[in-house]
């Protein structure tokens, strides 16, 4: 297979504002961009190649709306664009975690007409001497959704592969099974193939399902 | 004597280049900066208090472009760099031989006590007070380093570091009053401290007629009357609408919509002040009171985007929802020609809320050429590679101009989060530093070019009218009652 990457998926990090997002993000694409330099160079920071299968690449465009919240219009047009998120809280703040309702309730609008899937992520796992929510009813309020949970660290590298990689293999899934397409106007997933290649390349992907576990 | 010293008194005396000379012996480009390198490297107690500004000079290489740009901010961005000379009046204060020739024509009495605020703070600054070496050694100095016929040679050292200090002082005060007029105009204390201070500067019998011009130069600068572009302010466009008459949004041209947006995104635009810029204050839970115009600039956008998303909305009949959206669009993208980035996205972003993105039926009736142009105006704006073709536009466009805030807010959380205020050796980590101000500049650059439009009340009253303008969720609601879900 020539092409660098069969899918393109947009994904969002969201939470309240002091949970880590960028952090987690930066950790997660920093081995392509060690070195911060000029961020009005036009580069995607934030994307990157991830082998959910050998040989089979998804390209993750990850958006760090950092600094823009307030435009409303504008991280509305975000949510609509992107076909999976990381809804983040910190393990270490209560009231982070009792936001996740309202920001749930808050994409779901926003995302209309498409749909976007999510994982919860406790994040900063590695304070957790300083714990105020347990895992317990995080899995119990991330499963109340028909969410993924998962813990990470940026600090310590915990999970921060897996988070990503995971929800990239579920969204890999649903497209395969054709719950989710692509759509002309709507960024969330696109094809790393020209058009009319697109069905035989799907095609090599399913004849390849077995290597799924 | 004076045609002999010709060539010198064409090279103006940056302080900067002085110390970056001194690291460099080498690349010293003329005899003049070489005399003077050499003196900077003999004066006592030099070293120790420039180690910033050298750092600054190590390890950037584009030091002096920056340099430059920030001596002409009412360029444009895209001017290119050969362009872009010194503007001679600019940094022609003193010329080279100030420093150095007229000295002999001078008696430099370096016994007196009783030095003036101001002259004491120029030696101060020149790093000249510590230690008081004797004149003989300051002969000695001057003597083995100046390379003038041993006649001239009266030059007194303390006389040259005064000359340095006081042209130094005085160009950070002309810099200072001419570019950040801002902290005058709010300040009014310090403004007359200022003043005190260059009066204090001018009485000073020592001082040379062009030092003493100079100083008369910034005093009239501070008090000038009205420094400002006699532009029509915020508040008298919000006084004004208020007195008229609503009209509704059929009785404007898309001309007239779009010119007296673009007047009102500016002036929200431009009174934004520097500091708001500094620590993310915007993003705190103080952000009201740290970033008060920040807050008003992203107000005015979701009012903004709000009142387009109501327009459309509030029609009924699908026709003229259409209409509405064809308008708006060619609003959008007469914004575009007159550079206001803001309103294009204030304009796309409302087309692209789900409210208006869900409404099939009338999208299906819109026009190809109208699509064609969102998709263009789309293209134009769109967050894909950093915003890497609203830059482009931005760096190719002269001002006045309306950038998007919004690319700025996410550039400089990117920089204050990705990288750390000191190095690893506890220095100051000046490439972050610049990186800040560069972003700082360029948005002061589009601020200080204001539009000439004339502010037509009628317009700007419906533009500001909040009344039936409705809030997401209504929108929402609104949306599925003129088109309602169909079943799936």
């Amino acid at each position: 297979m020539e092409a660098i990457w069969l899918y393109q998926f947009r994904l969002i990090v969201i939470g309240d504002s002091t949970v880590g997002k960028s952090c987690l993000i930066r950790r997660f694409t920093e081995g392509r961009f060690a070195q911060i330099s000029d961020p009005t160079v036009g580069v995607d920071f934030f994307s990157r190649l991830v082998e959910i299968e050998p040989g089979k690449r998804i390209k993750l465009q990850i958006w760090d709306t950092a600094g823009q919240e307030r435009f409303r219009s504008i991280t509305r047009a975000y949510y609509r664009n992107s076909v999976g998120g990381l809804l983040l809280f910190d393990i270490t703040n209560r009231r982070s975690f009792q936001n996740v309702h309202e920001w749930l309730e808050e994409t779901k609008v926003h995302v209309q007409p498409y749909q976007i899937v999510f994982v919860l992520v406790g994040h900063k796992c590695d304070l957790d001497t300083q714990r105020q929510v347990t895992r317990h009813e995080a899995e119990k309020l991330a499963a109340a959704y028909g969410m993924k949970y998962i813990e990470t660290s940026a600090r310590d590298a915990i999970n921060v592969e897996k988070a990503f990689t995971d929800l990239t293999r579920d969204i890999y899934e649903l497209v395969k099974r054709g719950d989710i397409s692509i759509q002309e106007g709507w960024e969330g997933v696109k094809s790393g193939f020209v058009p009319n290649v697109v069905h035989s390349s799907e095609e090599v992907v399913k004849s390849d399902r077995r290597c799924l576990c | 004597m004076y045609s002999s010293m010709a060539p010198f008194s064409k090279t103006t005396l940056d302080i900067n280049k002085l110390y970056v000379s001194s690291n460099y012996p080498n690349k010293i480009p003329d005899e003049g900066e070489a005399a003077l390198e050499k003196q900077e490297e003999s004066l006592p107690g030099k070293q120790g208090s420039e180690v910033s500004v050298r750092e600054e000079s190590d390890t950037d290489p584009n030091h002096s472009d920056e340099a430059e740009a920030e001596t002409s901010p009412t360029k444009s961005p895209t001017t290119p760099k050969s362009v872009k000379c010194k503007n001679s009046s600019d940094f022609s204060l003193f010329s080279y031989n100030n420093g150095v020739v007229m000295p002999s024509c001078r008696e430099l009495d370096s016994t007196r006590s009783a030095l003036s605020a101001a002259s004491a703070f120029a030696i101060a600054t020149a790093g000249a007070n510590e230690g008081t070496p004797t004149k003989e050694k300051y002969r000695r100095m001057s003597l083995a380093s100046a390379g003038f016929p041993t006649d001239q040679r009266n030059g007194d050292k303390e006389f040259v570091i005064r000359r340095a200090a006081t042209n130094r002082v005085l160009n950070v005060l002309r810099h200072w009053v001419s570019k950040h007029s801002q902290d005058f105009e709010t300040n009014e204390e310090l403004k007359f401290r200022v003043i005190g201070f260059l009066e204090e500067v001018i009485h000073d019998p020592e001082l040379l007629t062009q030092e003493r011009k100079a100083a008369a130069n910034i005093i009239r600068t501070l008090t000038q009357e009205d420094p400002g572009d006699n532009q029509i302010t915020l508040e008298e466009v919000v006084q004004m609408a208020e007195g008229v008459k609503a009209e509704p949004f059929e009785n404007h041209s898309a001309l007239e919509i779009a010119e007296q947006l673009t007047l009102l995104d500016h002036l929200v635009f431009k009174k934004i002040p520097y500091e708001e810029f500094f620590g993310q204050g915007w993003m705190k839970l103080e952000k009201n009171e740290r970033t008060p115009y920040i807050m008003k600039n992203t107000k005015h956008f979701n009012d903004v985007s709000n009142l387009i998303a109501s327009e459309i909305i509030r029609n009924e009949e699908i026709n003229a929802r259409v209409s509405a959206i064809e308008k708006w669009v060619a609003v959008a993208d007469i914004c575009r020609c007159l550079h206001n980035y803001n309103a294009v996205l204030e304009i796309t972003s409302s087309l692209n809320r789900s409210a208006i993105f869900r409404l099939k039926k009338t999208w299906l009736k819109v026009s190809k050429q109208t699509k064609a142009l969102i998709d263009k105006l789309q293209k134009l704006v769109s967050s894909e590679g950093r915003f890497k073709n609203l830059r482009e536009a931005l760096k190719n466009c002269d001002p006045p101009c309306v950038p998007y805030l919004g690319m700025y807010l996410t550039d400089l959380a990117f920089i204050e989060e990705g990288t750390p205020n000191y190095t690893e050796d506890g220095l100051v980590n000046f490439s972050k530093m610049r990186m800040i101000s560069h972003i700082i500049r360029e948005i002061r650059q589009f601020q200080q070019t204001s539009y000439k439009i004339e502010h037509q009340p009628k317009v700007t009253h419906y533009l500001l009218d909040q009344s039936f303008v409705m809030d997401e969720e209504t929108l929402y609601e609104a949306s599925l009652r003129i088109e309602p879900k169909l079943p799936s």
